[in-house]
């Protein structure tokens, strides 16, 4: 008897033994796939110091509104090296092949465009942006940009119906340090037509949209995406983009909530609307009320990189227009000893240097704008350029580490002007892209 | 192996989009409707691909853990019913439409469950889409009744019947819900012989008062001026019916994103002649809004959206059916 219980004493033991190992094993596994998806994120060249930190893009649209096209046509756009173009996006291989298959679909004119997002299917897509120099045949990671893909209905429907989803896109938000408002093309169509489905969108639609914005302590920028069908509603027969734009512009500033988010931003900040065409022209056309492709069309994007170009020349140029002389001076010499240093840790000590505090401290009591430290990092870097860096003067570094360091902001240099340069076109080409508020 | 058959309650569920309206739970349970909770299907479930089955758990305050099992489908002509023309089914931005559909239960379903266990539920996720393509802007959410499903089918798999591990492998990243239930068939049944005792009393000791009280319709219009686009406040007004001396305790519930921002006060009338007209002014920003009753019964309105008039006519309110329950 007392053997025949030590046995059942010994099974129930065993038994809850497997059953805990095994539950064990399967929280571990469960950890492991949300770890690795966060791995993927963090375990890159940003996360050792060497590069600059992630800076995370949300963009906010409705449904329907471009968001995820526009990024897959951007990645398309950008995920390869090109004449005038010294850097390239590089991402995991399976938000490539992912971002591969939405244009694909988008590109493939016997098939509908893609399915839009699930509210289920919020996801983060990381991209580095791979620096190359030419001369030097250097190749590097320098900057890193995460951006959130979700379903637009998360902003229009709230929290309706017990969602959480806007909870975590409000989360986003609080973390993003730039925000992009996606204007959906075919609702300005809409709007410039007289549609009422197009006064309704930016009447009540996109409030609490441009409610978040005005919020936001983060720079803003509005991308209008679909302008390949922001034409016929009316402008002359002979309308360049300019006056197309104009017509936009004139539009949108006639709902209040737009035009004081935009006066209330653009006093302190550069706000632009960017006019993107994930597609180009002659791709797609209204048919009924409804986008349709044209048979045999060919995909010509427009712009698609100037939003993301856009983002850290605007952010970093308004701080400089902040700061008075002598904050910018000693912000200035800060940075150059930092990099001078030739090392990860000069950094970090010119952090807190008073000079750099103070800045900081100015910034954020300026702008509202939380300037965290891997802004100010990335600031410092940018402000020190151009450090000339040549080639004699990087083999003088006493050590492979310092070498490496130099190359890197020589890299985050270039990248920084290709920037510039696509920003500089945009204004030439659309000078009333960036917008100015009035009352 | 030996095996045994238990069936569980399962209820159909449908997440999908419309011509202009956005992706939303379009069918659910009632339990999940009564708590305002019915949204928690659109956001737990990731994708699948078609034909492949996907698996999520969400928890609801009150309700425990749910497990939902589901797939998707795209629409076709034979599908939803309607129009023969295959661009009839794309939304306004030409994109495809597309059924998320399947069952909730409070137990798990079985591993080794088929695409075509779930066809009650594909019928009535077409009938809900139906319902919905035809107005979509009054849509409410529909409820469903539950159906009987296996929580253990063996054999399926040698059936040829895609396995789960399969199916969890074709799942996409960010399905972190995963139901993960053993053994507790006594529990189940218990709790589900509970559950249906408890309803049968709920609905014993509801059943004299909330036949009488209604929502006989519930509208919106601008409190001032003519057009909903220059309102700053909203007209809401709802139709109530009920016995006569009933006293009716509501609230208008604003569903938009602003909602947060501004709490509502709760009102009452007394119900004379069979029936009473409320009309509340309310912010518009705020809107869209719901009518909800607390009392004696529980009932609600879908939400109500400002309605603007014709040019040279006098404003109206827009109108929206009562939630079918």
């Amino acid at each position: 008897m007392g053997a025949l219980i030590g046995v059942l004493v010994l099974i129930v033991v065993v038994t809850a033994l497997i059953r805990l190992s095994s539950r064990l094993r399967a929280a571990h596994q469960r950890r492991s796939g949300v770890s690795a998806s966060s791995d993927a994120v963090t375990a890159s060249p940003a996360e050792d110091g060497r590069v600059s930190p992630i800076f995370r893009v949300l963009a906010l649209g409705a449904s329907g509104s471009g968001k995820t096209v526009f990024l897959s046509s951007m990645f398309h756009e950008l995920d390869h090296r090109s004449q005038h173009r010294r850097y390239y996006l590089d991402t995991s291989a399976e938000q490539r092949i992912l971002l591969s298959e939405i244009y694909s679909s988008v590109s493939d004119t016997t098939k509908p465009f893609p399915l839009g997002t699930r509210v289920g299917d919020m996801r983060e897509f990381v991209f580095d942006c791979v620096a190359v120099d030419d001369a030097s045949g250097a190749r590097a990671p320098v900057l890193r940009v995460s951006y959130l893909d979700y379903a637009g209905e998360v902003l229009e429907r709230g929290q309706e119906g017990g969602s959480t989803s806007l909870t975590e896109l409000a989360a986003a938000m609080e973390g993003a340090d730039s925000l992009l408002g996606i204007i959906d093309g075919y609702r300005v169509w809409q709007l410039l037509q007289g549609i009422p489905a197009g006064e309704t969108h930016f009447r009540n639609t996109l409030r609490p949209l441009f409610g978040f914005m005005a919020r936001a302590s983060c720079p803003i920028q509005f991308v209008l995406t679909k302008w390949d069908l922001v034409r016929n509603f009316g402008e002359p027969q002979d309308a360049d983009d300019q006056q197309r734009l104009d017509c936009v512009i004139e539009a949108l500033m006639g709902f209040e909530h737009f035009s004081s988010l935009v006066h209330e931003h653009s006093s302190r900040q550069v706000v632009r609307l960017i006019p993107v065409s994930a597609v180009g022209r002659e791709f797609a056309h209204i048919v009924d009320g409804t986008v349709s492709k044209r048979r045999g069309g060919i995909l010509r994007p427009y712009n698609v990189d100037a939003p993301f170009s856009a983002v850290l020349p605007d952010l970093f140029k308004q701080v400089e227009a902040t700061l008075d002389t002598g904050a910018l001076n000693g912000l200035r010499e800060e940075g150059r000893k930092a990099l001078r240093a030739h090392r990860l840790d000069a950094i970090a000590v010119a952090l807190a240097r008073p000079a750099v505090v103070a800045a900081r401290g100015l910034l954020t009591a300026a702008y509202g704008l939380t300037f965290s430290e891997r802004l100010t990092t990335a600031y410092l870097q940018w402000m020190a350029a151009p450090l000339d860096v040549t080639a004699q003067e990087l083999e003088k570094q006493r050590d492979a580490a310092a070498r490496e360091f130099a190359q890197l902001q020589h890299l985050r240099a270039l990248v920084m002007a290709d920037f510039d340069r696509t920003v500089l076109r945009l204004e030439a080409s659309l000078p009333q892209s960036e917008l100015r508020g009035t009352w | 192996m030996t095996s045994t058959h238990q069936d569980t309650p399962a209820w159909p569920f449908l997440v999908g989009r419309g011509r202009h309206q956005g992706y939303r739970t379009l069918l659910a349970p009632g339990f999940l409707v009564e708590q305002d909770m019915y949204e928690t299907l659109s956001a737990a479930t990731p994708s699948v691909a078609p034909g492949v089955l996907g698996q999520a758990e969400i928890t609801c305050a009150g309700l425990g853990r749910l497990a939902l099992t589901y797939t998707t489908e795209s629409i076709s002509c034979d599908g939803a019913g309607g129009p023969d023309r295959v661009d009839e089914w794309l939304d306004e931005h030409g994109r495809p439409l597309e059924m998320l559909y399947g069952v909730v239960a409070h137990e798990p379903l079985s591993h080794t469950l088929a695409i075509s266990d779930l066809s009650r539920a594909r019928e009535d996720a077409h009938d809900a889409y139906r319902t919905f393509l035809a107005d979509e802007d009054d849509f409410s959410v529909c409820v469903s009744q539950p159906y009987s499903l296996p929580r253990q089918a063996p054999g399926r798999r040698q059936n040829g019947v895609v396995a789960p591990d399969e199916q969890r492998q074709n799942a996409r990243p960010g399905d972190r819900h995963r139901p993960e239930y053993r053994g507790r068939g006594a529990i189940a049944l218990t709790a589900f012989v509970v559950l249906i005792v408890a309803a049968g009393v709920w609905l014993m000791g509801r059943g004299s008062t909330s036949a009488n009280v209604s929502i006989i319709a519930a509208g919106a219009r601008p409190a001032n001026g003519d057009t909903c686009y220059s309102a700053t406040q909203l007209s809401l007004q709802a139709s109530l019916s009920a016995a006569d001396g009933v006293r009716i305790h509501y609230r208008w519930v604003p569903t938009g994103a602003l909602a947060a921002d501004s709490p509502m006060p709760d009102e009452t009338v007394t119900i004379r002649g069979g029936s009473q007209t409320v009309t509340d002014i309310r912010d518009a920003s705020a809107a869209p809004y719901r009518l909800i009753i607390d009392g004696p019964v529980s009932r609600r309105s879908a939400p109500v959206t400002c309605r603007s008039s014709p040019a040279g006519t006098p404003t109206s309110y827009g109108s929206s059916e009562t939630s079918p329950y």
